[in-house]
């Protein structure tokens, strides 16, 4: 059987209509996230109430209509509140799609519903879009999902607590609902009927022998003596069912503060956490604080690397300019020497170079020559000024020495090590801010009062168990001592009683066989449980040192170290992850089949231990839904190995104290 | 009318803008000394290819450092802004506070907050620097 579609309206937190496809593929897994107090548990007591109209508050009591409906609805008017399942089964028979509908509505005339007598419940099913009779409801739900094992189905944190009391020495009394669930998941109650069928059959004859023994004066006796015992076995246990009913109280009590208790723990953990983020913000701080200096130093030269682009691009300019002057000075040199060789060849009349007479065309020529390089002397003067040219080699002597400092790199190595550092902090301090919100909300008071409260009870607890013990030890005796006058009842010897005296000894005899056949039945399926549990154990631990499981009479499970010693103290980590072994090994031996809803499965387990449990809850059954807080699993990291098996994901949104909306999930990818 | 200059300074001073800006980086711990934030200032403006106003008025600044204070030994920057501005040359710390001025400008536009990015004004140097080599 599988939930397809769950359609809530305006139940607790969830204004309106507002529904989750649950069934939409072929893979198991359905994610549900949401932070504390959003509705993650409205989610499971949506299911549980449409099934059995019964909606738990967080110790475990009913919740009352009123508290179903949502606050902004009820303030509007509105006085009803529904869900509808959609649930498809398949097996031999074939497939089928059933439509459950529960709804509570304010009776007629009613104007102030408050208690439960103002509201009138109606429900309606179909199968495969034809409407049934409502009277079978019950029936269907009980061949469906018995409301006897929905708690192995229907997982919340009071199931937990049972478990404990499983493996608590002493803890068998406040565990019976429990183990009696584990027997009806298993399929025992079958054998156990038969047992007290013939019981029945048995004590109706022994009656009958006491009136026929009244006839008798010896068996009149003890006759009468058996009926003031009976009416004294009455009377002590009565006693005893009080006392296992103030025990109950106590335990229930026991089960608030033990909620109050773990939420210190959290906050506990909080504050180590707290702690260390705070640590490695103050060590942030020293790196910063360091790179800081580092920079401060390099800054103090880094001016030099600043002005260093635009004083080389002045450097090269003067020096061009420099190359420019020395070049007109070299020419400016030139062109005199030649001016003053060619002026003396003139004014002698011969040439400079070989002593010929100048003819008279080529002084004139010679003369053309002399005006030209004259014209670039003057062109050349202001070029060629010497002065200039000395003072810019002293200048870019001085330029040069203008060095850069070579800072830059360090200067950027040293940013982006701050840039990393300011990240980190941005990421730390929004954890600690979630941190220190969390704790924000945790009441002191409140805690030391739970804890002395607690104590208290534990004590009262343990005298409650001393006098249920005396009560027992009590009965135990009356018990001997009817039989001893039963005895003395049976010697009567009239063939009416003797008759049925056999009668007596055929039934005891089968009663003996009975209760053998469930003896046997029971150790076989336990070694089953222990086996099954052991194996998922091993898949789920971290810690592969351990033996396995060990399982007692009540189907509480021991760790065993690998010398097959039972472990003492229990974190409660450890005591999680054998619950799930225990309710994974049951789901694997259940006669029923259904879908499993995890109300915060992960809050008290490690990282390893959630990863290996990740991988481990789509094996559980055809259909798992988790209802998740952020603090229990990353999606990124947590998803990833088991991406492929989710069917749809959902977040719950909350946008004011009294609303949540339940909104698709963008689907993570494989990468 | 704007007042002349009248010869080199012995003290540079500072805007009560150009204070903020210094101040601001020492007490944020990015510069040990406001010297340092003033000498970088005065590069700024010269990286940024900003030319020195000589004759700005004087009155709103007031003195911070002497100018022997704010050079170096070799004397670097009256070098640099004397052989870049052939008008500071017998003025070149009057220039460089002018300069200083300028550069707190640019300084403070390239501030987040309270905050400068060295490496961001290394890379808009390195950009200015990359245009003006290609202009040339």
């Amino acid at each position: 059987m599988i939930i397809e579609r769950i359609d809530m309206e305006n139940f607790g937190p969830y204004y309106g209509h507002q529904h989750l496809e649950l069934g939409t593929s072929q893979h198991p897994l359905v994610i549900v996230h949401g932070q504390n107090m959003t509705g993650k548990t409205s989610v499971l007591n949506a299911v549980r109430w449409a099934l059995y109209g019964v909606a738990k508050d967080r110790f475990g009591g009913p919740l009352p209509t009123r508290e179903l409906i949502n606050y902004d609805a009820f303030d509007e008017g509105q006085r009803r509140v529904s869900v509808r399942l959609t649930i498809r089964t398949s097996g031999e028979e074939g497939s089928a799609q059933y439509v459950l509908r529960r709804q509570r509505q304010a009776k007629r005339g009613v104007v102030d519903a408050e208690s439960d007598t103002d509201f009138e419940e109606f429900v309606d099913i179909e199968r495969d879009g034809d409407v049934l009779t409502p009277n079978a409801f019950p029936e269907l739900v009980g061949t469906l999902l018995p409301d006897g094992i929905s708690r192995f189905f229907l997982f919340d944190g009071e199931l937990l607590n049972e478990y404990e009391e499983l493996v608590r020495e002493g803890g068998e009394r406040e565990a019976r609902g429990v183990k009696e669930a584990i027997e009806m998941i298993l399929g025992l109650p079958a054998a156990k009927r038969g047992r007290d069928d013939v019981r029945a059959l048995k004590d109706e004859v022994s009656r009958r022998l006491q009136r026929e023994a009244r006839k008798d004066r010896t068996a009149k006796a003890a006759g009468e003596e058996l009926e003031r015992l009976l009416a004294r076995k009455g009377q002590v246990e009565q006693d005893r069912d009080a006392l296992k009913a103030q025990l109950r109280e106590v335990q229930q009590r026991l089960r608030v503060l033990d909620e109050g208790l773990k939420q210190y723990e959290e906050s506990r953990e909080d504050a180590g956490l707290k702690e260390s983020l705070e640590q490695q913000l103050s060590d942030l701080a020293k790196r910063r604080a360091r790179a800081m200096e580092d920079r401060r130093v390099l800054v103090k030269e880094l001016w030099r690397d600043i002005l260093a682009p635009r004083l080389n691009g002045e450097t090269r300019r003067l020096e061009e300019e420099r190359g420019r002057r020395e070049d007109a000075l070299h020419r400016l040199r030139a062109a005199e020497v030649e001016q003053g060789r060619l002026e003396g060849s003139i004014r002698e009349g011969r040439c400079s170079h070989c002593g010929q007479t100048l003819p008279d065309e080529i002084r004139a020529r010679t003369r053309a020559e002399i005006q030209e390089l004259h014209k670039e002397i003057e062109d050349l003067k202001p070029l060629a000024d010497s002065d200039r040219v000395q003072e810019l080699a002293g200048t870019l002597r001085q330029l040069r020495a203008v060095a850069p400092a070579g800072k830059v790199d360090a200067v950027r190595l040293t940013e982006r090590n701050l840039d990393e550092i300011n990240l980190s902090e941005y990421r730390l301090r929004q954890d600690l801010d979630r941190v220190k919100d969390r704790l924000s909300r945790i009441d002191t008071e409140d805690l030391l009062r739970y804890d002395r409260e607690a104590k208290q009870l534990e004590a009262l607890r343990g005298e409650i168990g001393g006098k249920l013990r005396d009560a027992e030890k009590d009965a135990d005796a009356i018990t001997t001592e009817i039989d001893r006058q039963q005895r003395i009842v049976l010697q009567n010897d009239s063939p009416v009683f003797h008759r049925l005296k056999v009668e007596l000894a055929i039934l005891e005899g089968l009663e003996a066989i009975f209760a053998r056949a469930v003896d046997e039945l029971t150790n076989e399926l336990r070694v089953e449980v222990e086996r099954n549990a052991t194996e998922i154990f091993k898949e789920l631990t971290t810690d592969q040192t351990y033996a396995g499981l060990q399982i007692n009479e009540n189907y509480g499970l021991s760790i065993l170290r690998h010398d097959r010693v039972p472990v003492g103290q229990r974190s409660a980590g450890a005591e999680q992850v054998v619950a799930l072994s225990l309710l994974g090994a049951l789901n694997r031996m259940a006669t029923k089949r259904g879908p499993v809803i995890m109300d915060t499965p992960f809050g008290r387990l490690d990282r390893s231990h959630r990863a290996n449990i990740m991988r481990f809850v789509p094996t559980m059954a055809d259909q798992v839904v988790l209802l998740v807080h952020d603090g229990e699993i990353d999606r990124v990291r947590d998803l990833k190995d088991i991406v492929a098996q989710v069917d749809a994901e959902y977040r719950i949104e909350h946008p004011s104290s009294t609303r949540s909306d339940i909104v698709p999930e963008a689907a993570l990818t494989h990468a | 009318m704007p007042e002349q200059p009248r010869g080199d300074l012995q003290q540079v001073g500072a805007s009560r803008a150009t204070r903020t800006v210094l101040t601001e980086l020492k007490d944020t711990g990015q510069i040990a000394d406001l010297v340092d934030g003033y000498r970088l200032c005065i590069a700024a403006a010269y990286a940024y290819g900003c030319t020195p106003n000589l004759t700005r008025p004087e009155a709103t600044r007031t003195t911070m450092f002497a100018a022997n204070t704010l050079d170096t030994p070799d004397l670097a920057l009256r070098t640099a802004i004397a052989e870049t501005y052939p008008d500071a040359r017998l003025m070149p710390y009057r220039a460089a506070e002018d300069l200083a001025e300028q550069g707190a400008e640019i300084v403070r536009n390239l501030m987040d907050g309270e905050k400068l990015r060295f490496s961001d004004l290394i890379q808009k140097v390195d950009e200015i620097s990359r245009v003006a080599a290609g202009a040339v």
